[in-house]
C-alpha cells in the first residue's frame, strides 16, 4: 500500500545542484556566485509562492523587483547600472531561474535578453531619456518585433 | 521578412502604424522597443516608445496554459508619434535585429536546461522519499534506469550550454550553433519532463509538485525565438548548403 506521500513537501523542488561531469569546477568565482545567488533566490523566495501566482495567472511583481535587487538582471550586457557578468554567468542565471519557474525566466528573457539587449546593441551610448533602462529600478521594458 | 508595422518620418518625429502580437511585458512596461519598417527606404528600424502615448494600446492576452505568471499583450499603434531621438541609431536593417535574436536563442537553450534539471531533481527527490511495496522507488531497476537516462540528457544539455557560452565569450558563437543548442535542449527537456511526470505517478499532475508546471511551461520556450523546426532548417541550410525555406 501507499505510504505517506511526499507530495508538496518542502524538499521537493529544492535545487540539488545536478552536475555529474563536474562542470562547476571550471566556473570562475563570479560565475559560481551568480549561480548560487540565483539558486538561493529560487529555493527560498520563488518556489514557496510561485504555484499560486501561476494558477491565478498573476504576475509576481515582488519577485521581479527582487531580481533587480539581487543584481541578476544584466544578461552579459555592458552599460551604466548593469551588473557585469560573463555570457556563462548570464546563462546560468537563466537556467537556474527557469529551474524554479518559466514565467519569471520568460520575464527576464524579455526584459534583459530582448529589450535591454536591443538598446545596448543598437544605442550603445545612453542618450538621456532614450537610454538603457536601469536594471535595478522599477522600470520595465518590452520588446516588440 | 513579414514585418508590417510601418514608420513614417514627419519632421523631427516618426509616426508608427500597425499591430503586434505576443509582446512580452507590454502591459506593464515603462519603455517598449518597437520594430517598424521605414516607408521611405523599406528598412526595419527600432524605436523606443515610452509610457502610454496617444494611439498606443496594449491588451493582455488571457487564457494561456503555459507560463501563466508572466504577461504578453496584443498591441496596436494607431499613429503613435515618437521623437527622432527615440530611434535606435544602430538599428537600420533587419540584420541588426538578428544579432539580438542570436543571443536570446542561447538563452532559450539555458532556460530549457533549467526546466529539465528542475523536473529531474523533483523526480529524484520524490523517488528517494516515496516507498512502494516496502522499499523506496529508487530501489527498483526500472526507476533507476529512467533516472539515469534523464541525467544523461540533462548532462548533454549542460555541455551544449557550456560550450556555446564559451564561444560567446570568444566572439565565435554563430546563430546556427545557438539554434542547434536551442533545438536539442527544448526537445530533450520535453522528454525529460515527461519522464519525471510519469515517475511521480498521479502526484505528477499536481501543481504543488512543480513538474506539471515545467511540462506546460516548456511549450512556450519550445516555440518562442524560433521553433525547433525553424532552428533545424537554419542549421540544415548551414550543413547542406541548401535553404529549404524562404
Amino acid at each position: 500500500m501507499t505510504t505517506a506521500s511526499p507530495s508538496g513537501s518542502e524538499e521537493l523542488g529544492r535545487g540539488l545542484g545536478t552536475d555529474y561531469l563536474l562542470i562547476g569546477e571550471s566556473l570562475t568565482e563570479a560565475e559560481l556566485d551568480y549561480l548560487e545567488r540565483t539558486r538561493r533566490f529560487v529555493d527560498d523566495e520563488v518556489l514557496p509562492v510561485i504555484v499560486d501566482h501561476w494558477e491565478r495567472a498573476d504576475f509576481p511583481f515582488a519577485l521581479a523587483r527582487r531580481l533587480g535587487e539581487l543584481g541578476l538582471i544584466g544578461d552579459g550586457l555592458e552599460g551604466e547600472g548593469i551588473p557585469a557578468m560573463s555570457p556563462l554567468a548570464a546563462g546560468l542565471i537563466n537556467m537556474e531561474l527557469n529551474r524554479g519557474d518559466g514565467s519569471l525566466g520568460t520575464f527576464l528573457g524579455v526584459q534583459a535578453g530582448l529589450a535591454m539587449r536591443s538598446i545596448a546593441y543598437l544605442a550603445p551610448r545612453s542618450r538621456g531619456r532614450a537610454g538603457c533602462p536601469p536594471s535595478r529600478g522599477p522600470r520595465r521594458s518590452a520588446p516588440s518585433r | 521578412m513579414a514585418l508590417e508595422t510601418t514608420a513614417r518620418r514627419e519632421g523631427d518625429e516618426w509616426v508608427l502604424e500597425g499591430a503586434k502580437r505576443w509582446i512580452g511585458n507590454a502591459t506593464i512596461a515603462d519603455v517598449t522597443v518597437v520594430w517598424a519598417r521605414d516607408e521611405a527606404d523599406g528598412q526595419v528600424k527600432g524605436f523606443l516608445v515610452e509610457g502610454d502615448p496617444a494611439g498606443w494600446e496594449a491588451t493582455r492576452i488571457e487564457g494561456k496554459g503555459s507560463v501563466r505568471a508572466v504577461w504578453q499583450a496584443d498591441i496596436t499603434l494607431a499613429g503613435v508619434r515618437v521623437p527622432d531621438s527615440a530611434r535606435l541609431p544602430g538599428g537600420e536593417t533587419f540584420k541588426d535585429t538578428g544579432r539580438v535574436l542570436a543571443a536570446t536563442r542561447l538563452t532559450c537553450a539555458f532556460a530549457a536546461l533549467g526546466h529539465a534539471v528542475g523536473a529531474y531533481e523533483v523526480a529524484l527527490t520524490y523517488c528517494k522519499e516515496r516507498e512502494q511495496f516496502g522499499q523506496p522507488l529508487v530501489g527498483f531497476q526500472i526507476v533507476q534506469e529512467k533516472l539515469v537516462r534523464m541525467l544523461a540528457e540533462v548532462t548533454s544539455m549542460q555541455l551544449y550550454c557550456l560550450q556555446c557560452a564559451r564561444l560567446t565569450d570568444e566572439g565565435k558563437l554563430r546563430d546556427t550553433f545557438a539554434g542547434l543548442a536551442k533545438m536539442n535542449n527544448t526537445i530533450k527537456a520535453r522528454q525529460v519532463i515527461a519522464e519525471a511526470r510519469d515517475l511521480l505517478g498521479g502526484n505528477g499532475i499536481l501543481l504543488e509538485n512543480h513538474v506539471m508546471r515545467h511540462m506546460v511551461d516548456i511549450e512556450a520556450i519550445h516555440t518562442f525565438e524560433g521553433t525547433a523546426t525553424i532552428q533545424a532548417l537554419i542549421v540544415g541550410r548551414d550543413v547542406t548548403g541548401v535553404a529549404a525555406f524562404t
